[in-house]
């Protein structure tokens, strides 16, 4: 695969920006343009004009109440879920030299809804913000089961990705039986699916601090992150010590993952796919890059995939998580395929 | 282990060959015995024909041993003057006593999804009332039980709940009594809807608020239809009787000017919503007309009893009339 | 101890067992029935109902889809080299899930008798083929086969997932079945499943003699004078047939492919010809106790086998699945 690899030599500051940028600016355009949009459309059928003043002027009408308090906040949290996920897969990818590797394939999205519908089935009345408490306990311990099955030797890709799987697959059953038991399966399906139906700006304050602290993290340590794209001798011989920087990582995964789950439920694909794609677009090479993209590529697929599942069944809607995978599984389908090819 | 060699397996090989066809021909020699012979009894005298939803059945006599696999069911011997033996209660009896408005004596037989057959059949009933999106696959082995009628409770409108009195009583061996018992409750839903004012032009709607939105129920949903037959306007029209996961924004769109929010306890949509300035935008929100109701009532009953309760809780709610 | 003789004495301990599960699940139940009682519900009499059309379609079913699911995990990790090849993992028993529900959702409740298994059948078996027809394209490698396997699985979860927001309503039927239950079989499953099964039989054993080979790296293959991809492509036709049978009868329990294998080999080793009837054996096994517990534990309550086996077999195929890899690896680099 040709990629515009950066020089090894420092270039000049400007230069370095020219390529670093590389679509970066088209997509920022594409995400301001999709927000505005998610902004604008929605089941109440408000016109263009009347959305588009409702969004700009705050003087405090129907419209701008339903604008900036039902719509807003839903766009605003497809782009921080969106952020969340891909950012994860990226850094699982790159932590496992993996593919496939993904919170969803990865089975720590599952843990996380696992832990939440266990929650919910014991204290019931405990609402988002105990929600994000159990996510978080859902997706550390899946984590800790793939770091230590990725720490057990060296597991080839596929191997990696099919315990990955397997664990999902577990996990996903032991939900099926926790929603039979509770007789709430009904109630769950669309949270199940993954939904950002349920938006609303508390939400977004409790997963804004994880997806800013946690990017700038990365985008900061994206130097040593990226060193465990190369193997454990080669990232010791430059003097990493890669345990804690693979620690870093690990931890940041589930982090990212874990809160997008509490607040949205388990939204597939979208941290399988967009570091892929962020991986071939120009100016995709070096950890630091494809975070970037990956902080504006994940929130465009989001922010897209939900307005489709809007128009879509309108004035009904699919939740986003299911228009993710029915776009995503075609593409993990491709995917599979050519990196066999390679 | 790569240095086997494909001779060798010749051996071991009989003893698959022995213990496959041992593990195939055993059950199917008990098969056969098992699922040859299971015909159901002959009708006996007098036996009357029952049609339902999935065919025709022979009925006998005058049941009075009847298992009811759905709550509709219960409501409609209820009233029947029937006292179910066995009742698919989903293992909370205190359903059974809000559904009837008092405690009556049945044993339960499990869970409305898969309820436990054995305990059926160890009633010895003589009728068995199932429902047709859950109990469709089962019928077969409910009529080598007892005889057994399906009917549309789990999906029913208010008008299939009247007619399945009527075919429970018919299967009872009663049809009139079934049709007095309609024309009584008839009779009281039009007393209660002249009570509700004329010209009532708001529309009316019921939800279901789960944990993180609302499911719609419409026109032709059991309430969407009972709120008709009142004269009044069902918010949303539609041929499918739910419509799921609706945000904050539908529920906004369709701007009910009577909502009945029906929840099962506290975390659910209702609460994150109802401070918001678009809830409060919402017709009913203004009028004051937004009712928390019980999502049995509601939702889980659909009886002829269930409308009454209905019509009476609007009555009191919206009206501020006395029921 | 020879290799045979251990097989012999392990097959004889689960057949052992098997007739005694098949025994204890036919003489107990929700309602409390003496020896006696059982003997005459054989025959007929009040209790006939219980014995005969409840319990022992239930248990014969049981143990003819949980042999044939066991059976269709070891020719999938044969066909794939992977020990984590499962129908569920290659999405078979998904994509007889999205088949099943399709058909319970779009067709009518009186005409689900029939559509529902060939909903299963057309499911399962369009998810094989566009297995191996992406994989041939690509050369029908192991590497590719667990790949698309995959991903033919995400995309049939994606299916699933799409249906069950279409229809919410029938969204915790649909949830059973996903997980698998034996409840509800009759003597007509019983004769169906088993005809189904009679008529795999030949490719079974094909299938079978071809477990070992699929073993060897494809240039032994090949040195054998057999077909690497051709060999492969007998496996998973089998396994495809044999899961659409047990899903039409229970449901999408895929996770009792994986695990049955497992404890097989624990027991008699990896030779396909002593692995496969004591898979068949292991997988009857723990689906008749599995659906017995379900019917026992919560009276009077069911309980879907399938999630009995989940929440039984869960923890044990999370412990296999750490010592698997760090067994596998090693034995790699050793």
């Amino acid at each position: 695969m040709p990629t515009a690899d950066s020089p090894p030599v420092p270039v000049e500051a400007a230069a370095r920006r020219r390529i670093a940028l590389g679509p970066l600016p088209v997509m920022a355009a594409l995400l301001v343009v999709a927000v505005i949009a998610a902004a604008c459309v929605g089941a109440s059928g408000l016109p263009l004009a009347r959305a588009v003043h409702g969004l700009f002027v705050w003087d405090g009408s129907a419209d701008h109440e339903l604008v900036i308090g039902v719509r807003l906040p839903r766009a605003v949290l497809s782009v921080l879920v969106g952020a969340n996920l891909a950012v994860a897969g990226l850094l699982a990818q790159t932590l496992t030299r993996n593919p496939l590797a993904s919170p969803q394939t990865f089975g720590v999205n599952a843990g996380a809804s696992l832990a939440i519908v266990l929650t919910a089935a014991v204290l019931p009345s405990t609402g988002v913000l105990g929600a994000v408490p159990s996510a978080f306990a859902g997706a550390a311990g899946v984590g800790a089961i793939m770091w230590f099955l990725s720490l057990s030797g060296a597991v080839s890709a596929v191997g990696l990705a099919l315990a990955g799987i397997t664990l999902q697959l577990l996990l996903t059953a032991l939900v099926q039986a926790l929603l039979i038991m509770s007789n709430t399966t009904q109630d769950l399906v669309f949270w199940l699916a993954g939904s950002v139906t349920g938006a609303d700006w508390p939400k977004v304050a409790v997963v804004l601090p994880f997806t800013v602290v946690c990017g700038v993290t990365v985008l900061l340590a994206a130097r040593h992150l990226g060193l465990l794209e190369l193997d454990a001798t080669t990232g010791a011989s430059l003097g990493q010590n890669t345990r804690r920087v693979a620690a870093l990582a690990a931890a940041l995964v589930v982090l990212l993952a874990g809160s997008a789950v509490a607040v949205s439920g388990p939204i597939g694909f979208v941290g399988l796919i967009v570091p892929h794609i962020a991986r071939r677009l120009p100016g995709g090479a070096g950890l630091r890059r494809q975070a970037v993209l990956c902080l504006v590529g994940g929130p465009l697929l989001l922010v897209c995939a939900d307005l489709l599942g809007r128009v879509l069944a309108f004035p009904a809607e699919l939740p986003v998580g299911v228009v993710t995978a029915l776009l995503g599984a075609p593409v993990f389908l491709l995917l599979a395929v050519r990196g066999r090819g390679r | 282990m790569r240095r086997r060699r494909t001779g060798r397996h010749l051996r071991p090989w009989h003893a698959l060959l022995g213990a496959l066809a041992l593990l195939l021909t055993a059950p199917m020699l008990a098969a056969c015995s098992g699922g040859g012979s299971a015909t159901d009894a002959p009708p006996p005298a007098g036996a009357h024909a029952v049609r339902h939803l999935l065919g025709t059945t022979e009925i006998g006599g005058k049941p009075r041993r009847v298992v009811a696999l759905e709550y509709s069911f219960v409501q409609a011997l209820d009233a029947l003057g029937v006292s179910p033996v066995g009742i698919a209660d989903d293992n909370a009896p205190d359903r059974v006593t809000q559904l009837l408005g008092k405690k009556i004596d049945y044993t339960s037989v499990g869970t409305r999804l898969e309820p436990n057959l054995e305990l059926v059949s160890s009633l010895r009933p003589d009728l068995i009332i199932a429902d047709s999106t859950r109990h469709a696959k089962i019928y077969k082995q409910l009529s080598a039980i007892a005889p057994t009628i399906v009917l549309n409770s789990w999906e029913g409108s208010y008008q299939d709940i009247k007619d399945a009195v009527v075919t429970i009583a018919d299967a009872l061996g009663d049809r009139a009594a079934g049709e007095r018992v309609v024309q009584r409750h008839e009779k009281v839903m039009a007393g209660l809807a002249a009570r509700i004012p004329k010209g009532e032009r708001r529309t009316f709607m019921l939800v279901v608020s789960t944990p993180d939105s609302m499911t719609l129920h419409t026109s032709s949903s059991f309430t969407g239809s009972v709120f008709r037959t009142l004269g009044l306007t069902p918010a949303v029209t539609s041929d499918s009787p739910q419509e799921s996961g609706a945000g904050l924004e539908r529920v906004a769109a369709v701007n009910p000017g009577v909502l009945l929010v029906a929840v099962d306890g506290s975390g659910t949509a209702y609460d994150q919503w109802k401070d918001t300035p678009t809830w409060k935008g919402i017709a009913a929100v203004r009028d004051g007309q937004v009712h928390v109701v019980d999502r049995n009532q509601f939702s889980r009953f659909r009886g002829l009893r269930t409308a009454e309760v209905i019509a009476q809780t609007v009555l009191e709610n919206v009206y501020r009339a006395d029921g | 101890m020879t290799r045979l003789r251990r097989t012999l004495l392990a097959g004889v301990i689960l057949l052992a067992l098997l007739a005694l599960a098949a025994l204890v699940s036919t003489a107990f139940g929700a309602v409390p029935l003496s020896f006696r009682q059982v003997a005459d519900g054989l025959t007929g009499g009040p209790d006939a109902f219980i014995v005969r059309q409840y319990r022992l379609p239930r248990v014969l079913v049981s143990i003819t889809a949980g042999a044939a699911l066991g059976v269709a995990g070891v020719f999938l990790q044969a066909a794939m080299r992977n020990p984590l090849a499962s129908p569920d993992v290659v999405g078979f028993s998904k994509g007889g899930g999205v088949g099943a529900m399709a058909a319970v959702i779009f067709t009518p409740p009186a005409a689900q008798v029939w559509t529902v298994p060939l909903g299963v059948l057309a499911g399962t078996t369009l998810t094989a083929g566009a297995l191996l027809l992406i994989t041939r394209r690509f050369g029908g490698g192991v590497t590719a086969l667990v790949l698309v396997g995959a991903a033919l699985a995400a995309l049939a979860g994606a299916l699933v997932e799409y249906l069950l927001v279409r229809r919410p309503q029938s969204a915790d039927q649909a949830m059973v079945w996903l997980a698998g239950s034996v409840y509800g079989s009759d003597g007509a499953d019983v004769v169906t499943l088993l005809a189904w099964l009679a008529v795999c039989l030949p490719l079974t054993v094909l299938a079978t003699l071809s477990v070992d080979i699929a073993g060897f790296g494809d240039d032994s293959v090949v040195s054998l004078g057999r077909h690497p991809a051709r060999v492969r492509a007998v496996l998973v036709v089998a396994a495809v047939l044999l899961t659409a049978g047990a899903v039409t009868s229970v449901g999408s329990i895929g996770f009792l492919g994986l695990l049955a294998p497992h404890i097989a080999r624990f027991a008699v080793g990896s030779r396909g010809t002593h692995l496969v009837p004591a898979a068949a054996l292991t997988g009857a096994l723990v689906l008749c106790l599995a659906d017995f517990a379900g019917r026992v534990v919560a009276l009077p309550n069911e309980i879907p086998a399938g999630i009995v086996a989940v929440v039984v077999g869960g923890p044990y195929l999370l412990f296999l699945l750490v010592r698997e890899n760090v067994v596998r690896e090693n034995g790699k680099h050793a």
